[in-house]
């Protein structure tokens, strides 16, 4: 326990920049952009838009219950950020140390190969994703209270509403609610990235992208000379969409076929993270999300037994 | 039976038939060697003659055939075991780059139970580094000065140094090697030390074990090297005489021969001339060019 303590301290010193000082920047220039038009106010915001507001006096209720259910929404840029960070983590994590022969002083302490693997596991799997959740939230929060401010200033006061809305704090607690399900789903790309990290000598975005890439389309050219009429459109979805896909919030909606709308209403009134939370647990009924788990451990064992013999590059 | 099980259990590393082949390559040829407790031992040898696969194989960093015990242990299968009395030094320079000084004690002392953190700060305290300090400002003085100063504090059984002098300025070379004498090792421990530098080690070495395309060329201690090497400065009257007691190498020295013989009597020596303990380095080159084991 100690050790895997001091392995994720590790991961966190060497890569504080991806891990905490990108996604703090991101959120910083996201309100800095957002709270350009309100500073300026009517200067930038058409007399529309402020008559608009100013109706919406008498239904503050409404209002803050609308803001409360989708005031997350402003996350969604964080969590691209997010997946974009994984992805090269994971690339990076068993690779980095060969390349600048650090490994060997890593393997000078009596840390096993199992541990070593399993720390960057649980930091590209636990530990980024909760980072960016909670600066995503406390983001979403400073964005909230911005829109609130400049409601105020209009004589629309929703601050008693937003605060008894039970929505405000269940949101974010759903989000991070689905991060199970969500890890479930990314191991197989996980454990793939940091395979293919423990196993190339150099090149290892070329390789991660590659292989699939060309799998794909060795099967594409199969296709065309044998098997015109079968649909080999779940072959790509396996190789590509799970093999990398994995890693974005929200793919399972696409491997299990769930309709969008289920997620989001064409009303908006009917949104809700609830739902959502609901549906993507419910994706733990199916097979392929086990098989997949399977095939991330079988991946995690060789990843494992490479770092074990594999030498400095 | 009975002693092979003995000296199995006394010695630190106890290496048989160690075969290692790259490709076709050869590396290691059924290499044999034991290795007793509180020694410090110079495994010598020219570029690819096979030095660092042999330390790979007892750190079990790679794969190899044959048998080894290390500390009673197989390197190949209980590493994660062995790792807690062994200790290395791979090569200068491989503390990763990002790591600052303090970062780098909390870590080793997070995950190895015989780290002693104050005697590494103890250590630290006599040279420049600072805790905030990362490896990539340093020197590569400085970064073998932490290196040091993280692998002393750790209470192991064996502590292996491949070539860890190399591309050091003299002043750092000469305090290693003081540093390694005085605070570190005692008779609990043994050091294995590879080196090219080999008059730099020769005065602290216990025994030496030179090696050469994959072959053990010569494993000795110290006190039976000087019995049994013999370097003689020969004067021209005895020259005949010298060569008829097979020289196993001869050089002239300012126009006297100066011969290293192999098993000779001190008296017959004597008789030809000034004679001395020959130096490691001289044996080494004599030995390259082939004694009999």
């Amino acid at each position: 326990m100690k050790t895997m303590i001091s392995l994720l301290k590790r991961e966190f010193w060497e890569h504080k920049g991806m891990l905490l000082w990108t996604p703090l920047s991101v959120a910083a220039a996201m309100i800095c952009v957002f709270i350009v038009p309100f500073l300026y106010g009517s200067k930038l915001i058409s007399a529309h838009t402020i008559s608009r507001v100013g109706r919406m006096k008498d239904h503050t209720q409404q209002v803050g219950d609308a803001l409360a259910n989708t005031y997350m929404f402003s996350s969604g840029p964080l969590l691209a950020v997010m997946t974009i960070i994984i992805f090269f983590y994971c690339l990076a994590c068993l690779h980095d140390d060969r390349r600048d022969r650090s490994i060997l002083f890593w393997k000078s302490l009596p840390v096993s190969d199992f541990q070593t693997v399993l720390s960057k596991l649980l930091v590209a799997s636990l530990l980024i994703p909760l980072i960016f959740l909670t600066i995503a939230t406390v983001m979403s929060l400073c964005m909230l209270m911005i829109v609130s401010i400049a409601f105020s200033t209009q004589e629309v006061f929703i601050f008693k509403d937003l605060l008894a809305n039970e929505k405000l704090y269940l949101s974010p607690l759903l989000i991070i609610g689905i991060l199970p399900v969500y890890i479930l789903w990314a191991l197989p790309s996980l454990c793939w990235l940091m395979l293919v990290s423990s196993w190339a000598r150099s090149k290892v975005f070329l390789w991660a992208v590659g292989i699939p890439l060309l799998i794909v389309l060795l099967i594409g050219m199969l296709k065309q000379l044998m098997f015109q009429d079968t649909e080999m459109q779940w072959f790509v979805d396996l190789i590509l969409g799970r093999g990398i896909g994995g890693l974005i919030p929200g793919a399972w909606l696409r491997f299990e076929d769930i309709p969008l709308s289920t997620y989001f209403p064409s009303s908006r009134k009917d949104f809700s993270w609830g739902q959502i939370f609901m549906t993507s647990w419910q994706t733990l009924s199916s097979l392929q999300l086990w098989i997949g788990v399977l095939v991330a451990a079988c991946m995690f064992y060789l990843t494992v037994r490479l770092r074990r013999w594999r030498e400095a590059a | 039976m009975t002693s092979a099980e003995n000296s199995s259990v006394s010695s630190v590393i106890s290496a048989r038939g160690i075969s290692k082949q790259y490709g076709k390559q050869r590396v290691l040829d059924d290499i044999s060697f034991e290795i007793a407790p509180g020694r410090i031992v110079g495994l010598i040898g020219p570029n690819g003659s096979g030095k660092t696969t042999t330390l790979k194989a007892i750190l079990g960093l790679a794969n190899f055939d044959g048998e080894m015990q290390v500390l009673g242990l197989d390197p190949r299968t209980q590493r994660d075991a062995l790792m807690n009395d062994v200790c290395f030094i791979a090569d200068v320079a491989i503390l990763p780059r990002w790591i600052k000084v303090k970062q780098a004690i909390d870590f080793v002392a997070g995950v190895h139970p015989k780290f002693n953190r104050a005697k590494a700060e103890k250590y630290l305290a006599n040279t420049k580094l600072t805790p905030d300090m990362k490896v990539r400002a340093m020197s590569k003085g400085m970064i073998v000065q932490l290196h040091l100063a993280l692998v002393m504090a750790i209470d192991a059984k064996l502590l292996v140094l491949d070539e860890p002098t190399l591309g050091l300025d003299i002043l750092y070379r000469k305090q290693f090697y003081q540093n390694l004498l005085e605070d570190y090792f005692d008779e609990n421990k043994t050091i294995i030390i590879t080196t090219h530098q080999v008059e730099e080690v020769e005065h602290i070495l216990s025994d030496l074990i030179f090696i050469n395309e994959g072959k053990i060329v010569l494993e000795t201690s110290m006190e039976k090297m000087a019995g049994r090497f013999v370097e003689v400065m020969v004067a021209p009257e005895n020259f005949e005489k010298a060569i008829a007691l097979q020289p196993i190498d001869q050089r002239a020295v300012f126009g006297k021969m100066v011969m290293l013989f192999d098993g000779v009597a001190q008296e017959l020596l004597d008789s030809l001339g000034e004679t001395r303990i020959p130096g490691v380095a001289d044996l080494f080159v004599a030995s390259m060019k082939g004694i009999a084991k």
